[in-house]
C-alpha cells in the first residue's frame, strides 16, 4: 500500500470534491421536496396518499445531505492520515538508505531501533486508515441505496398523481427533476466509489 | 558523503559534504557537526536529499542519541528541509534557529523537536563542556540569520558569507584565494541584498580572533585567507540586481 500514499491521497481528495457537489444537489433536492409537500397540501384530500410520499422526499434528502458532510469529512480525513502516512514511509525509506550508507559506521545499529519503532507505527495506521476506508465505503453504500429509494418513490409519486386532477402536471415534472438530481448524486457517489476502486 | 576533521583537541569540528551520491541538479552544500562530551550539535544539516547521506555519515563518530542539537542558520531548503526527517529518529533534540523563522520552518514537518529560537541580537548555547555564540549576521542573506562561533577552537561557521558554487569533488579548503574570487563574487553580490549589513556584520567579526572561516557552500578559509576574505569582501558591492 504504500506506493499509493499519492493516488490515495489525491484520490481521497477527489470524493471530498465529489461529495460537496452531491452535497449541493441534494441542498436542491431538500427545496423540492419541500415544494412537493407545500402541492400535496394544496392539492388536499385528492393527493392524501402523496402526503407520505412527500415526507419520504424530504426525509431522503436531508439524510443525504448529513451523510454527504460526514463523506466530506471521513474524505479530507483519509486524505491527511494518508500524508503522514506518505511521510512515515519516506522517513522509512531515508532510513533503510542511511543504514545501507553506514556500512562501516560503528553505531549504524542505532538505525535499526527506528527503523523498527517506525514500522509499528506504519502497522497502526494502516489499520486505521483501512478503518477509514471502510467507513467510507459504508457511508457511500448508504448513499447510493437513498438515491435508489427517491428513484422509486419518484415512479410511485407520478402513479399517484394521477388522482391530483388539476395538479398532475405539477407533480410529475416535479418527480421528473427529484429523479434527474437524485441521479445526478449517483453519478458522483459512482465515481467516488470509482475512485476507490484501486484501494484494497 | 565525505568527512573531513576540523579541529580536534578537548572537542571535535567535523565537515561533511562532496558527496559523490547527490543528485547533480542541487546545489552542494557543507554540513557540520560539533562533538563535546556527550553532547553534539549538526549546523545546516541540509535537505531531505542529504538526510540519509549525513545520517549515515554523522553515525561513524557519534551514536544517535548523542546527537542532541540542531542549528538552521536561516530558512533555505537546503539548509533545514530534511527536518520533518530528523524530527522522527531526533525527537528530544532542540533546533537553535532565528525566531524570526519558526512559523515557517515548521512547515517542513515538526512534531517532536524542540524550537529553540534564537533572537535577533544572538545568544549562546552550551553543547557538552563548550559555549558557543550565535552571532547575527541579518539580511547575510536571509532576513533573519546567524553564524556560529566557537571561541575555543577558534571557527566561525559562517553560512553563505564565504560561500562558492564549486565543481563537484573540489577540495574542502581554499588552495588560492585569487582563484576562489571568481567562485564566489556572483554568489555574493547577487544572494546579499544589503552593503550596510554587509559592513555591520564585517565590524562585529574583525572583533573575533578565528582561524578557520567555514561557509555552507565552497571551501574553508585558514589563517590570513580569513583576513583576505574580510578584506574583499568589505569592498564587494552587493545587492545587484537593483540598479
Amino acid at each position: 500500500m504504500s506506493d499509493n500514499h499519492a493516488h490515495q491521497t489525491v484520490a481521497a481528495a477527489r470524493i471530498a470534491s465529489e461529495l460537496h457537489k452531491a452535497q449541493q444537489v441534494a441542498r436542491q433536492l431538500a427545496i423540492s421536496s419541500k415544494n412537493a409537500r407545500a402541492i400535496v397540501l394544496r392539492a388536499g384530500s385528492q393527493a392524501a396518499g402523496l402526503a407520505v410520499i412527500a415526507n419520504f422526499y424530504d426525509e431522503l434528502a436531508n439524510e443525504t445531505i448529513a451523510l454527504a458532510k460526514s463523506i466530506n469529512t471521513t474524505a479530507l480525513e483519509i486524505s491527511t492520515h494518508s500524508v503522514v502516512e506518505w511521510r512515515n514511509n519516506l522517513v522509512l525509506n531515508y532510513l533503510n538508505k542511511a543504514y545501507e550508507l553506514a556500512r562501516a559506521a560503528p553505531y549504524k545499529e542505532d538505525i535499526h531501533i527506528y527503523t523498527q519503532k517506525i514500522s509499528s507505527t506504519e502497522k497502526v495506521l494502516d489499520q486505521h486508515f483501512n478503518k477509514l476506508m471502510c467507513e467510507l465505503r459504508n457511508k457511500l453504500d448508504e448513499i447510493q441505496q437513498h438515491m435508489r429509494a427517491i428513484d422509486v418513490i419518484a415512479v410511485t409519486s407520478k402513479l399517484e398523481a394521477v388522482q391530483t386532477g388539476e395538479f398532475q402536471g405539477h407533480l410529475v415534472e416535479m418527480a421528473d427533476g427529484i429523479q434527474i438530481m437524485a441521479n445526478h448524486i449517483k453519478e458522483h457517489v459512482s465515481h467516488s466509489i470509482s475512485l476507490l476502486g484501486s484501494h484494497k | 558523503m565525505q568527512a573531513t576533521t576540523l579541529y580536534n583537541e578537548n572537542h571535535r569540528w567535523l565537515m561533511f559534504g562532496r558527496d559523490p551520491d547527490k543528485p547533480e541538479q542541487i546545489v552542494d552544500t557543507n554540513q557540520f557537526m560539533i562533538i563535546s562530551g556527550d553532547q553534539s550539535i549538526i549546523l545546516d544539516p541540509g535537505g531531505v536529499e542529504l538526510f540519509a547521506p549525513m545520517l549515515a555519515a554523522a553515525l561513524k563518530y557519534v551514536s544517535i542519541d548523542k546527537i542532541t542539537h540542531l542549528f538552521a542558520s536561516h530558512q533555505d531548503p537546503d539548509i533545514i528541509s530534511s527536518l520533518g526527517l530528523w524530527d522522527q529518529v531526533l525527537p528530544d533534540a532542540k533546533l537553535h534557529c532565528p525566531y524570526l523563522w519558526e512559523g515557517f520552518v515548521r512547515h517542513f514537518g515538526m512534531q517532536n523537536i524542540e524550537y529553540a529560537a534564537i533572537k535577533d541580537s544572538g545568544d549562546t548555547v552550551r553543547i557538552g563542556n563548550i559555549d558557543l555564540q550565535f552571532i547575527p549576521a541579518h539580511y547575510l542573506h536571509s532576513s533573519g540569520n546567524f553564524h556560529v562561533y566557537d571561541p575555543v577552537a577558534k571557527i566561525l561557521f559562517s553560512g553563505d558569507v564565504g560561500a562558492a558554487l564549486e565543481e563537484p569533488g573540489a577540495p574542502f579548503e581554499v588552495e588560492d584565494f585569487n582563484e576562489q574570487i571568481d567562485k564566489m563574487q556572483f554568489f555574493h553580490q547577487r544572494w546579499m541584498p544589503s552593503n550596510r549589513a554587509k559592513q555591520d556584520w564585517i565590524r562585529r567579526v574583525r572583533k573575533l580572533d578565528i582561524e578557520i572561516m567555514a561557509p555552507q557552500h565552497g571551501r574553508v578559509f585558514r589563517g590570513d585567507d580569513v583576513g583576505k576574505f574580510l578584506d574583499w569582501f568589505e569592498a564587494l558591492e552587493v545587492g545587484i540586481a537593483i540598479q
